[in-house]
């Protein structure tokens, strides 16, 4: 198995494959199949903060979406905190994902027709945690911690793309998961904001949240503290940087 | 194939669910193009049967005539006659498994006839002593008898004779169906009607080689001056009955039915257009991203028009081809479901070409059109704002959405995020949930109409029973030797034990431009509860037994009033017995009795324009009980008496001719219901395809919901809410839709189908509509929903 854990592991990849199939192909079929991993061993203890990082089709997004429990691999076996992913419905892996992981998307994808606060509440009130204006409040103080405290009554339509992209950590983090997951979190953001949004990451990671986040920006991978390659499905590096 | 052409093939098979739900949709909506041939093939069907009747030009009731075959030979070569035949009608009573009834039976040539022909519809044509149903007996009087069973016939000697059920036919002059008769007919042979009777003729039927008026008027004359040299006498006993050139019995009904039969396939045409044109929208609008891109790559508007217009035809074509193979089988089951229930026609398989020529043709044509609109609307919005939009916004810059936002009414702690998230989703897609409000209110618009009017044709129903204030009519036999009824049968009929009141009255027919109808000959109080619209009933001095007025009153039903264009004060030439009369119009009445179609004079007035005083042929009588073996009683008790006093009577009892009436106004009642429930249908069909696509369409926001932890069921809360908000706005649309489609329909039934309908809206129609749509919405969406669910969120997440 690749990858140095001293720490018991909360995240485990076991001989992870996934393939893509398209639904049939010109002259039907199965259609075509697309192998974005080929057997993958992984193991991220607790605490880690972790870039996956390689070129386009590399299949850093498919680990990311499998440790989430996304997507499901067609061969191999995922465990994250404790809980094996494969034996899981979808129903089940919708309310262990509201406990457990908390993922930021390149792209935001927040709720379009809700405000800051209540995008950043919408998780607390799918797991039902606590009373109404206890997970309000807990929101608020989320939305406080990502810089965002007066702009709650916001649509994300009022909102500029590195305070939604803010959002959207605030709404990763409202149920106060131990895994925060993020696929090109600063894909969409300049430089400078992109730096900013790492901090916030580094923040949470230095409070205890395992962090795994993927990106195509080696500088910005320099700056975790654990750097996995993939090339073509497998890994090919993985690099502990010394403090 | 070029690469625009994969393109817009690519399309189609790349979104399969939302292909599959545009194609279904589009075949419903042109499967109901199928409504238009409804009327066409029940007219194919009415034209043969009446090609198949030949009927007569001329029809002549006489008093028993033994014509030889000779005088028949010669009637047969009389100026201007092309054929003849005779008949023996014979009314009668008869008891079978169903009880006591009165019956005509119908003496004739049968198939071999060459005026007034039986068709065979059922079974086999009848031998020695056996009879012919005729199709319309259960539809027109309750009175069925299966082929096979028999019925026990009251002879003239008094005897009864077991005759045998062979099958079922008709003939257009006879059945009761299309006369309007409640009482049933048998055909048979003229030998076993004559062993009944007695030997002797007392109907002549002819076709003409000249069909017009003055020729027929010619043969009246000329068969009348025939058979007067022959007997000694004329014996000519009503007025001969003339058949205008392309009119047939029934005609005025068959002809309101196809008009009720247009109104509604036209709603549901339109209903199709717009159906048609809602589903082409939201999918090339859908599209609005990918047109985007297709500009940036150099595409031009042409090219790219080109594409959706090709997905378009596609989608359209598919859609005709299944939408006209649906269409021909909902045509077929509706017309022969109304020519069996309603108009007691043949029908076997037929197609409408031109209907279904009309559907492969306008199925791609109108998906195409129907595109138009928003492929322009696409085609100029700017690249960047297109691309800038997709996926994101939509809520929160409008007023609308600021509206919302401050009303704070979703802003309450106690509404749950999910319905809160729902409803102002409804606020994002503007002109998808304009779409979706526009489908709900269209259909339940007309959900509404249709209760509505199914509510005015019972009120209608109710009003016309409510008119006859009487139990029993007794009725001259037409018997060898009847005589009408005087004052000394009236005081026989009176004097019946359990009956209360008698009233003489004279039923005839009058004539006017053409037009037959029927004449009634009233008291100053009679038995009918009249309520007029115009003008005034008969007074005393109308009603005088010595009246001679040298015009005298008439009122008119409501439907003699619209054909003749007649106002009170007016003066009218009506043809009755006597020759022509003029008449002048004192009143109008309002009463639907033989659908409007009656004139009434005052009874001496009548008696003495169709032969002298004493012509009355029916009493009408008052019982002290209402309970229907009371009333069969003393019909049974009246008939007795008369018939010892020298009057045989046939009587109907008027609880039995409700209950036929009720089935003739039913007929109104079983197209609208049958027929609007299918175009509510369609439209339904709409709004299901409008909220699946909607939900299909946010597969990645399922997705991403999934990702935050939400449940199935929450995310099914969120979709249902905003489903629920777009049912809700579009059933207010609705109510006041409906109210205005309802408004259209009484009046197009009073303009094109000759039927007035009192106007009946109550509250509970809107609120059973408002449930109907919000149950049916949630049911609607969970199918789509489920499975949206079930796909992997990382699956989702990929959706395009």
């Amino acid at each position: 198995m690749t990858g140095i854990a001293a720490a018991p592991a909360i995240i485990e990849l076991a001989g992870v494959e996934k393939t893509y199939r398209s639904a049939g192909g010109r002259r039907g079929g199965r259609g075509v199949g697309f192998r974005a991993l080929s057997g993958v061993d992984l193991a991220i203890a607790a605490g880690e903060m972790v870039a996956i990082t390689g070129p386009s089709g590399s299949g850093k997004t498919t680990i990311i979406n499998l440790i989430a429990g996304i997507d499901r691999p067609t061969a191999g076996t995922v465990t994250v905190n404790g809980s094996r992913l494969d034996q899981m419905t979808e129903e089940q892996l919708a309310v262990w994902r509201g406990h457990t992981i908390g993922i930021v998307f390149q792209f935001f994808q927040l709720m379009p027709a809700l405000t800051a606060a209540e995008n950043a509440t919408l998780p607390l009130d799918l797991a039902r945690l606590g009373p109404s204006r206890e997970r309000k409040a807990v929101a608020s103080r989320h939305l406080a911690t990502v810089g965002l405290g007066g702009r709650g009554e916001r649509l994300p339509l009022e909102l500029s793309g590195g305070e939604q992209q803010r959002v959207a950590i605030a709404r990763a983090m409202a149920c106060g998961p131990p895994i925060l997951l993020g696929d090109e979190p600063t894909g969409n953001l300049d430089t400078r904001l992109a730096r900013d949004m790492f901090e916030l990451l580094k923040d949470l990671n230095e409070n205890g949240t395992t962090v795994v986040y993927v990106t195509h920006d080696q500088a910005l991978a320099g700056l975790a503290s654990r750097i996995v390659s993939v090339r073509d499905g497998l890994i090919t590096g993985d690099t502990v940087r010394r403090p | 194939m070029s690469t625009l052409t994969r393109k817009a093939w690519g399309d189609l098979t790349r979104h399969r669910a939302r292909t599959l739900l545009a194609v279904c949709t589009l075949s419903i909506a042109i499967a109901s193009l199928g409504f238009l041939a409804v009327p066409a093939l029940l007219n194919a069907a009415m034209n043969r049967q009446i090609a198949g009747s030949h009927l007569y030009d001329v029809g002549i009731s006489t008093s028993t005539l033994d014509l030889s075959p000779a005088q028949l030979r010669a009637l047969g070569r009389l100026p201007g006659v092309g054929a003849v035949s005779p008949a023996v009608g014979y009314a009668t009573t008869v008891t079978s498994a169903a009880g006591p009834q009165d019956v005509e039976l119908a003496g004739t040539a049968l198939a071999s006839a060459p005026v007034n022909t039986v068709a065979l519809f059922t079974g086999r044509m009848p031998g020695p002593g056996e009879v012919l149903a005729d199709a319309g007996n259960a539809r027109a009087t309750g009175f069925a008898v299966p082929n096979g069973g028999t019925i026990d016939v009251r002879a003239a000697s008094g005897r009864l004779v077991r005759l045998r059920v062979s099958g079922t036919g008709m003939n257009l002059y006879a059945t009761p169906g299309a006369n309007g008769s409640a009482t049933p007919v048998f055909y048979a042979p003229t030998a076993t009607v004559q062993a009944l009777r007695g030997a002797g003729y007392n109907y002549l039927g002819f076709r003409l080689t000249d069909d017009t008026a003055a020729a027929q008027s010619r043969v009246v004359a000329e068969v009348r001056a025939y058979l007067t040299a022959q007997t000694g006498a004329d014996p000519i006993t009503a007025l001969p009955a003339v058949r205008a050139p392309g009119q047939w019995p029934g005609q005025s009904g068959f002809n309101h039915i196809m008009a009720l039969l247009y109104i509604i396939t036209i709603l549901a045409f339109a209903s199709a257009l717009f159906l048609i044109s809602a589903t082409m929208n939201t999918l090339i609008a859908e599209q609005a991203g990918e047109i985007a891109i297709l500009k940036t790559l150099g595409g031009r508007r042409r090219q790219i028009a080109g594409i959706t217009v090709r997905t378009a035809a596609v989608l359209g074509a598919a859609a005709a081809v299944v939408g006209s193979i649906l269409g021909i089988a909902i045509a077929y089951l509706l017309a022969g479901y109304f020519a069996v229930k309603l108009i007691d026609v043949s029908f076997g398989f037929a197609v409408s070409i031109p209907v279904v020529v009309a559907s492969l043709v306008l199925g791609p044509a109108l998906a195409v059109v129907a595109s138009l609109p928003a492929l322009r609307r696409a085609l100029r919005r700017p690249v960047a704002e297109t691309l800038a939009g997709a996926g994101t916004s939509g809520y929160g810059s409008g007023w609308l959405d600021r509206l919302v936002a401050r009303s704070g009414l979703l802003a309450g702690a106690g509404v749950p995020g999910s319905v809160r998230m729902g409803v102002r989703n409804a606020l994002r897609q503007k002109r998808r949930s304009a779409a979706t409000v526009a489908q709900v209110a269209v259909a339940a618009g007309l959900a509404i109409a249709f209760l509505a009017l199914g509510q005015s044709v019972t009120a209608v129903i109710s009003q016309t029973i409510g008119k006859l204030h009487f139990s029993i009519s007794a009725g001259v036999a037409s018997t060898r030797g009847a005589r009408p009824f005087g004052a000394q049968a009236l005081a026989v009929a009176a004097a019946t034990p359990g009956v209360t009141g008698a009233e003489p009255v004279e039923t005839s027919s009058v004539q006017h431009n053409g037009q037959t109808y029927t004449a009634w000959g009233l008291g100053t109080h009679p038995f009918y509860g009249y309520r007029l619209s115009a003008g005034r009933w008969f007074t005393a001095a109308d009603t005088a037994a010595d009246a001679r007025p040298a015009v005298p009153p008439v009122v008119l039903g409501p439907a003699v009033a619209r054909t003749t264009g007649a106002r009170v004060g007016q003066i009218l030439t009506l043809t009755l017995a006597a020759g022509p009369t003029r008449v002048r119009v004192t009143g109008i009445d309002t009463g639907q009795t033989n659908a409007g179609d009656t004139v009434y004079f005052p009874l001496p007035v009548l008696e003495r324009l169709d032969g002298g005083p004493g012509t009355a042929n029916s009493v009408w009588l008052t019982t002290a009980s209402t309970a229907h073996a009371a009333i069969d009683r003393a019909a049974t008790a009246a008939a007795s008496r008369l018939a010892a006093a020298g009057y045989p009577v046939s009587t109907t009892e008027i609880y039995v001719a409700e209950a036929q009436i009720t089935a003739a106004d039913t007929v109104i009642l079983t197209i609208v219901d049958i027929l609007g429930l299918v175009v509510v249908a369609i439209m339904l069909m709409g709004l299901v395809s409008a909220l699946s696509m909607g939900v299909i369409e946010r597969t990645r926001e399922v997705g991403i919901l999934r990702c935050l932890g939400a449940r199935a069921r929450q995310i099914r809360r969120v979709f249902s809410a905003e489903a629920v908000v777009l049912a809700a706005v579009g059933w207010a649309f609705g109510v006041l839709l409906g109210w205005l489609m309802y408004q259209g329909l009484l009046a197009l039934f009073l303009h094109n189908a000759d039927v007035t309908l009192p106007e009946d809206f109550p509250p509970a129609i809107p609120l059973i509509t408002l449930a109907g749509v919000v149950v049916l919405t949630l049911i609607v969406i969970r199918g789509p929903l489920r499975r949206a669910t079930r796909i992997q969120p990382g699956t989702a997440l990929r959706y395009q």
